[in-house]
């Protein structure tokens, strides 16, 4: 997980993304523990209130909670979550750019899918 | 907890005023980054909230009570600057215990434990220390003391890469186990953007901007494109902007606005956030 | 809570300054007096009086900027370095006095025709004479701490309207001083003798010895003590860093 301050993303969405990234990649297995916001923001030098920030907002969904003087788990079901959200989320975060980029260069649809067809068979 | 509000300080030094006019606050538990450029007025404000120096006019409080010569309330602020103000020949861990002895909250444990992180040798005298390792023993005071409000005014003054990188995580493990008031003056914007949490630019004596980071990023943007299309574009839309500053290399040229993009005249150009080192120069440019 | 902390501090700090001086300063006397004794010679000595006026005088000088320093840097306020400040003077000028009349005194258990140890008391032959030993030492007592205590101020006072002045302000007490005492206070004198007159013997009348009588002297001390300490408080107020 990277946290670019630079980025266009607020650093606390960032932290999230990478959250969920590593619960997607298995890094953080469901019902495991993830670190603590001491942890997050020491490691990445981030505000604490920013890393809290990006993780309520997976508290909020669902997809980590809470455990009182313990302190934060990957919740049972959402790797399933995560992807379904992604994948709603998939159009607008890579094929809406992807097109228009396309469209610049002079690229028609046919060739836009000869080249993703080419990849899927690499 | 009404924490510490300036309202309307000035200060003059002589002929020239430092500080015009300034009001601000202070809440408990966050982490503010003062920024300004040299000569802005950053040490003089710091100073006078700690009672080193007087206002001409206006009012420090704490908690809605006086801080000047209010030993109480002084007991609950610790600045750290570039003066040394122990005595000549005192060593290091007798600074750590002087410093006890008025504070009694200050952990001499933790600071001794710094100083090995930061391989300060306890027995050497102040004076003799250089200047980055003067940094460190102050900082290592500052961060041991344990009071609700802390003030470092340039606290990585020499210091190399490797103890700046542990002067912050040491910050923010201490911000994050026991939450207190940190103000940091830096001139180093870009390496403590992500630390603080809410951003105070001083410019010429008067303060500019004091909000949370994130809102003051996301108040501006840059724009590049052809120096003709940003022209038409600021002139279709610079009255609803802010245009803090433009850059033209060439034929290019890019403009920095506070304000929102509008997202139909964007297109083919090139919009991108500002980042805190970027908009504060651009703000600070006069 | 930081009154006693800045006493605290400023006790143990200029303890051992104190403690070298003492005994340098008894170990010369009492050599002095083992020498005379041997050499059988006779000798008054003056005790410790003027050398531990000159001392104090040189510590009030430096009770002022470092300790300022250090107490700023820790959350005290000027009201309190004050307050504390002239608590650790008084103290030690009873210290002080205490140590000088019992140094004094007690070298007079040992009567000799040949060594006489001197002090301030001494001064007022009259009242030495005819009182009672007990009073003596009680005089010498009140007068010695008052005579150190005033020394001290002078010095403080000195030290910090120094630190309050300004760069030429500064150049000319360091230079305007002695030269007005020193030449110009003379060169007056010279040129009004009468009026020099006069002033010299205001100055015999209040500071006791015209009459001999050391409540005077006392007197004296505190007005000038308690005016030193006055003009101390209003310029450590507005001292900034």
């Amino acid at each position: 997980m990277k946290i670019n301050p630079d980025q266009e993303k607020p650093i606390f969405i960032q932290i999230a993304e990478g959250i969920e990234d590593g619960i997607l990649t298995g890094a953080f297995p469901e019902g495991s523990q993830i670190p603590s916001i001491t942890e997050f923001s020491v490691n990445y030098k981030i505000n604490p209130a920013t890393a809290l920030k990006g993780i309520n907002l997976l508290v909020d969904e669902n997809i980590i909670f809470k455990k009182r003087g313990v302190g934060m788990f990957v919740s049972n079901g959402a790797v399933k979550q995560l992807k379904e959200k992604r994948q709603n989320q998939f159009y607008n975060n890579y094929i809406s750019n992807l097109i228009e980029e396309a469209k610049r260069l002079g690229f028609s649809s046919d060739d836009i899918i000869a080249m993703i067809e080419r990849g899927f068979s690499q | 907890m009404k924490g510490i509000e300036v309202k309307n300080v000035t200060k003059t030094f002589q002929d020239t005023t430092a500080l015009s006019q300034v009001s601000l606050n202070l809440e408990a538990g966050k982490i503010y980054g003062l920024l300004g450029r040299n000569g802005a007025g950053k040490s003089t404000l710091l100073n006078l909230i700690t009672n080193r120096k007087f206002p001409d006019e206006g009012t420090i409080t704490l908690d809605g009570a006086t801080v000047a010569e209010n030993d109480a309330l002084l007991q609950q602020v610790f600045l750290i600057n570039e003066q040394n103000l122990f005595p000549e020949g005192m060593k290091v861990k007798k600074a750590f215990q002087v410093t006890k002895l008025f504070h009694p909250s200050f952990d001499e444990e933790y600071a001794l434990q710094l100083c090995k992180k930061f391989e300060l040798n306890t027995k050497k005298k102040i004076k003799s220390l250089s200047t980055g390792y003067q940094s460190i023993f102050k900082n290592i005071l500052a961060l041991s003391v344990n009071v609700p409000y802390v003030f470092f005014d340039e606290p990585v003054l020499g210091l190399d890469a490797y103890h700046r990188d542990l002067f912050y995580k040491l910050l923010i493990e201490k911000y994050s186990i026991s939450p207190f008031t940190a103000v940091i003056s830096t001139h180093l914007i870009e390496e403590v953007a992500t630390v603080i949490e809410n951003v105070i630019i001083i410019k010429k004596g008067t303060i500019i901007k004091n909000q949370s980071c994130e809102e003051l990023l996301s108040s501006g943007y840059c724009i590049s494109g052809t120096a003709s299309q940003i022209d038409s574009y600021l002139f279709s839309y610079g009255s609803s902007q802010e245009l803090i500053g433009t850059d033209s290399i060439g034929g290019l040229k890019t403009a920095y606005l506070l304000g929102t993009p509008d997202s139909s005249a964007v297109s083919g150009l090139e919009v991108s956030q500002m980042d805190l080192q970027k908009l504060f120069i651009q703000l600070t440019n006069s | 809570m930081n009154i006693k902390r800045v006493i605290h501090y400023q006790l143990f700090d200029l303890g051992k300054a104190f403690l070298i001086y003492y005994f340098i300063i008894l170990s010369i006397i009492l050599l002095g007096g083992g020498v005379v004794i041997i050499s059988s010679g006779n000798a008054t000595f003056n005790g410790t009086g003027f050398s531990s006026t000159v001392f104090c005088f040189i510590a009030g000088l430096c009770m002022f900027r470092e300790y300022f320093y250090l107490f700023s840097q820790n959350g005290v306020s000027r009201k309190t370095t004050y307050i504390g400040t002239l608590s650790s003077i008084a103290l030690l000028s009873a210290l002080m006095s205490i140590i000088e009349v019992l140094f004094v005194y007690l070298s007079r258990l040992f009567p000799s025709d040949r060594i006489r140890f001197m002090h301030f008391m001494d001064i007022f032959t009259q009242v030495t004479a005819s009182s009672s030993l007990a009073l003596q030492i009680l005089l010498d007592l009140i007068l010695t701490f008052l005579i150190i205590i005033t020394c001290f101020s002078a010095g403080y006072l000195i030290a910090v309207l120094f630190y309050r002045s300004s760069k030429i302000l500064k150049i000319g007490i360091a230079a305007g001083l002695p030269v007005l005492l020193f030449l110009g206070l003379p060169l007056l004198a010279y040129i009004f003798p009468e009026a020099a007159a006069r002033c010299g013997k205001l100055l015999m009348t209040i500071s006791g010895l015209e009459s001999g009588n050391p409540l005077i002297t006392m007197l004296t001390l505190v007005i000038t003590a308690a005016f030193l300490n006055i003009v101390n408080y209003f310029a450590v107020r507005k001292a900034e860093l």
